[in-house]
């Protein structure tokens, strides 16, 4: 299976189940609804009856962010611990939905005449059943590769960027520690695409052998990501660009679109969440990339060194 | 031999005069010969120094500064005080990073004073401070009279962290040779006795000196390049592989150079041509602002050198464009750069300690490798560094003392300056921290995050068009520190180094803005005038004042005692009610006689006035629309206050008030009902520290606590989507 059909398959999957991605989205827009509530109130008591509101109703008044920023500073500390529980909270959420939405992209069609692939009753059906079946080892998964982004950032955002530092600490010329730097970055990212890719492939390799345990599961998807480094990673960036493409979409019609008025304001937030959904219709996307290329893959190892064949499960 | 020592001072002034432009007599003339060595990071020098007693009293001592001594040991005051921290650069203390100034020789008219040398310590009796030294005199200066210095000293630079010392063979010398302090009068700086006025160098002051002419020589290995203040006269190679520079400049109080190999740096001349950059309109319009005859506001060339790290030299058009901006803007506003040099500074990466300061004819910026082009680095500093020729260089106030004369002024300067040349909505905030590259597709801001950051951590710092006053006017630090310390205290005696920054930063120039509103038209010539003339003076603040008084023909002492000497905030606040009056209860005239009136809409519990009318029984006054505003003084500050009064039908009232007591209310009857009622509508105050409360509407606007409640879910949504890439 080549790299786009790996995509054409994911996207489509997910595409089909349009239920399970908004499954997700809703799950996002909620919560992330729940903590920013108490800011509605801080910014209405604190504007009042000011004719300030209808200044930030039509643009922004960098004063009035210094002097909210000075009056609502407690709250504002409590408020930015809220979004870091939160992250987590919707963290784990995740990992425990991705069971579902991997246990829908694993299904085979059914052969009993019941309700067709990608209808909602058949999406639901078998988001449920994944559910059930895959959280607990999912969520083990989580576990491990938390400690694994954990060693990453300790060391690329540590470790390294103090070597960096003290490299050049003597130094008079800047672009070699610029670069570098980048380097770092970069190396940064990759890790951490590489070790979600291994878990998703781990979880591709649950769903296809559920009698494997979490560590042989991860195992499998880090000898899946080893030996297929290149196609993988070619898979995340190429939809991590139709991402990228749907932020900066995002960006450039938050920059020109003007939000002065109820009906603007509106008409701004829908488009908002609709480049939301699309930017988790890509994300299920990438791990029905995965299900499918796991999939394919496995049938053609079937026969070592010869043609490829179709393993039939 | 003693009539060669009483010609000895004849000669040097007849050497060193060359007929100073400004200053024909100044009080100290220098000749200095020093001799750099890259490898032990050492300065060695010999100068002679002719100071003369301008007062009529009589002088008993010679005080000096000794700057490069506050980087001696760990006790010095300035590395008590500073934590070995100097804005975003931090001392190692490792063993050859310590610097130090060693006199080894000294002498006054011949006569041989090292072992009467001693330090002193006027500020804080801190013994292990030796930045200011004493040398009693056998003979005291008589006034009127001068006398002849010689010193011999070695500098030992420091590792630059606090402007001054090296960088690998990055040098930035810097209040590098012994310095005589300030002798003033009684009466100079409205002193009430005369004496030195020589202080310690502490972590949050600067320099204080006379002004003079100075003839140095500087000697660098050949293969380095070298840059200094004035213009260099001459140049002569040595066969040892040296190079002696010498450069030469009168009318200003300082000295600084730097030099590095020319693998390094590269050394760009350009002119700015006064025709070519001001246009006549121009001189014309500030020959108006200004009350200048239109001779006194043109401009003059000025040859530019840049010395520019070769890594950065694509930033070069970058760097002139900024200089020519300030030299024609503070030229215009203040009168022009009188002198017909100037140097510009790029310090390299791992010197940044050394950037962003001001030596007359001499400054230094700072730059990153790859900076956007939209976030005006190096462009502010360098406006800002520029605009210290003018306040510190020119009108030479006491940094020490009064730092706020100089950076308050400045910083009020420069805001006005990039507001001209770079427009005024040309300000954003840094994205997440991680260095951009300067394409233009990455002028589209990010999805507008409204706050700052978590924590510390600055994720999503929003991207807006701010309005350089709002930011430049650092309105957040002036409203959280504004109250710790008044402006006019020394630098050093301020609560901490917010503190400082607020009363030597943000507060004047919040306080010089409002002043502006306040004079209007009268303020390009009141600043004018006090810039012209206290250059090459030292004023104080009461200077300031007197000229402000004189030109604009107002007394501001009501302003000033609260904004110079206090420490009060300003704020007020504005709220109103309007409606109906309520029914009429009680007896009321009719026929000459007392008549019960009485009404069932009466209610004790309604508000004071009705949202509708209501029918009035007979007798009594017909229902009709009163209103009331009451304004608020919540800060210390009493300040005379418009009040803005809009009505329904459109019509508006503009209500004054001196801001004396607590309160005052405004009260109406008959008139429709108010909409909305403001505060200082013309937006003079730019001290009101609370802008929210200052207006006030009859109906709320809920939609932006919608919107901006939207775009938080937006943000956090983002947020936890990337928390869910961990997943």
């Amino acid at each position: 299976m080549t790299v786009s059909q790996a995509i054409s398959a994911g996207v489509s999957a997910a595409w089909r189940n349009k239920a399970v991605v908004s499954l997700f989205f809703a799950c996002n827009l909620l919560l992330a609804a729940a903590v920013a509530a108490p800011m509605y109130s801080a910014i209405a008591n604190h504007l009042g009856n000011s004719m300030t509101a209808s200044e930030l109703a039509r643009g922004f008044s960098a004063s009035w962010l210094t002097e909210f920023q000075l009056a609502y500073s407690g709250f504002l500390k409590g408020f930015s611990t809220a979004i870091v529980y939160g992250g987590i909270l919707f963290l784990v959420l995740n990992a425990v939905l991705s069971a579902g939405a991997f246990g829908v992209f694993s299904q085979p069609a059914p052969e009993d005449g019941g309700p067709a692939p990608g209808s909602l009753p058949w999406s639901m059906h078998a988001f449920g059943r994944g559910l059930g079946r895959f959280w607990g080892r999912f969520l083990r998964l989580t576990a491990i590769a938390s400690v694994f982004y954990y060693a990453l950032f300790w060391f690329w955002a540590g470790r390294a960027a103090q070597f960096n530092r003290w490299l050049f600490r003597d130094s008079v010329r800047e672009a070699p520690h610029f670069y570098l730097e980048w380097l770092r970055w970069g190396l940064l990212f990759l890790c951490c695409f590489v070790v979600n890719a291994i878990v998703d492939y781990a979880r591709a390799a649950l769903v296809a052998h559920p009698e494997r345990s979490t560590l042989a599961a991860l195992g499998d998807g880090a000898g899946f990501v080893a030996g297929r480094l290149g196609r993988v990673m070619a898979i995340y960036f190429a939809l991590g660009v139709l991402a990228a493409a749907a932020v900066l979409a995002y960006a450039a019609f938050a920059r020109f679109f003007p939000q002065s008025s109820v009906v603007t304001v509106f008409i701004w937030f829908v488009v908002a969440e609709i480049l939301l959904w699309v930017r988790w219709l890509l994300r299920l996307g990438s791990w029905g990339a995965a299900v499918a290329y796991h999939r394919a893959c496995a049938g053609e190892a079937a026969v070592p060194g010869g043609d490829p064949v179709k393993v039939t499960p | 031999m003693a009539r060669l020592r009483c010609l000895l001072p004849c000669v040097l002034l007849v050497a060193l005069s060359a007929s100073a432009k400004y200053i024909p007599d100044p009080i100290v003339r220098y000749k200095i010969d020093a001799r750099l060595d890259p490898a032990a990071k050492t300065v060695t020098g010999h100068e002679i120094i002719v100071w003369r007693n301008h007062t009529s009293e009589v002088i008993p001592d010679l005080q000096f500064h000794l700057y490069l001594n506050a980087f001696k040991n760990g006790y010095t005051t300035f590395m008590r005080e500073s934590h070995g921290r100097h804005r975003d650069s931090s001392f190692r203390g490792l063993p050859g990073e310590w610097g130090y100034e060693q006199i080894s020789s000294l002498k006054v008219d011949g006569q041989d004073l090292t072992a009467s040398m001693r330090f002193i310590q006027p500020d804080d009796s801190n013994a292990f401070d030796q930045t200011v030294l004493e040398v009693p005199l056998p003979k005291p200066i008589l006034a009127g009279a001068s006398v002849t210095i010689e010193i011999a000293w070695t500098s030992k630079l420091p590792r630059v962290f606090a402007r001054t010392g090296f960088q690998d063979n990055f040098f930035l010398v810097a209040q590098w040779f012994p310095k005589p302090g300030v002798y003033e009068a009684k009466g100079e700086r409205h002193r009430a006795e005369g004496g030195w006025n020589c202080h310690q160098f502490h972590s949050s002051t600067e320099f204080f000196s006379d002004y003079g002419t100075w003839d140095v020589t500087l000697t660098v290995p050949s293969d380095f390049e070298i840059a200094a203040t004035g213009r260099l006269r001459h140049k002569h190679t040595q066969p040892d592989g040296a190079t002696a520079y010498n450069f030469y400049q009168e009318d200003v109080h300082e000295f600084a150079w730097t030099t590095q190999p020319r693998s390094q740096v590269l050394k760009i001349e350009r002119t700015f041509k006064a025709d070519e950059q001001v246009s006549p309109a121009e001189i014309d319009e500030w020959s108006r602002k200004t009350g200048t005859p239109t001779e006194g506001v043109k401009l003059q060339d000025v040859a530019v050198t840049l010395f520019i790290q070769r890594e950065h030299r694509g930033q070069t058009d970058r760097h002139f464009r900024a200089v020519f901006e300030s030299i024609k803007w503070f030229g215009l506003m203040y009168g022009k750069y009188p002198y017909d040099v100037l140097t510009v500074v790029d310090p390299p990466y791992g010197g940044a300690g050394a950037g962003g300061m001001e030596y007359p004819t001499f400054i230094t910026a700072g730059t990153s490798y790859w900076p956007a082009a939209h976030k005006l680095s190096p462009e502010q500093v360098i406006v800002h560094e520029f605009g210290h020729q003018f306040w510190y260089g020119l009108v030479g106030n006491n940094e020490f003392e009064e730092a706020w004369l100089d950076e308050g002024f400045n910083s009020y300067s420069t805001g006005k300056v990039l507001e001209r040349a770079y427009g005024p909505n040309y300000q954003y905030e840094p994205v997440c921290g991680v260095p951009i590259p300067a394409q233009p597709w990455l002028d589209l801001p990010v999805p507008r995050y409204p706050w700052k950051g978590i924590g510390n951590l600055p994720i999503g710092q929003y991207w807006e068009w701010v309005p350089l006053e709002e930011k430049y006017g650092r309105a957040k630090l002036y409203a959280e520190d504004a109250q710790d310390d008044a402006m006019e205290r020394y630098a050093w005696l301020d609560l901490d180094l917010a503190s400082y920054r607020v009363q030597a930063y943000a507060k004047p120039e919040l306080t010089l803005r409002t002043l502006e509103s306040l004079l209007g038209d009268a303020w390009p010539k009141v600043i004018r005038t006090y810039q012209q003339r206290w250059r090459f003076k030292h004023p104080d603040a009461i200077d300031f004042m007197d000229t402000v008084r004189e030109v604009s023909g107002q007394d501001m002492k009501w302003f000033f005692d609260q904004t110079v000497y206090g420490t009060g905030m300003l704020n007020y606040s504005v709220s109103f009610t309007s409606g109906w009056t309520k029914p009429g209860r009680g007896y009321f005239d009719a026929g000459g006689k007392p008549q019960l009136a009485t009404n069932n809409d009466w209610n004790p519990d309604e508000a004071h006035f009705y949202t509708r009318p209501v029918p009035q029984p007979p007798g009594t006054p017909a229902g009709q629309i009163e209103s009331e505003v009451l304004v608020r003084r919540l800060g210390e500050m009493q300040f005379p206050v418009t009040v803005l009064v809009k009505f329904e039908n459109g019509s508006e009232l503009r209500e004054h008030w001196d801001g004396q007591c607590r309160w005052t209310k405004f009260k109406y009857a008959g008139k429709p009902k108010i909409v909305s009622a403001q505060v200082d509508p013309d937006f003079q105050w730019k001290l009101e520290v609370h802008r929210t409360d200052d207006s006030y509407q009859a109906q709320p606007v809920r939609l932006a606590a919608d919107k901006w409640y939207l775009r938080w879910v937006v943000w956090i949504e983002n947020v936890l989507m990337a928390f869910s890439f961990f997943s």
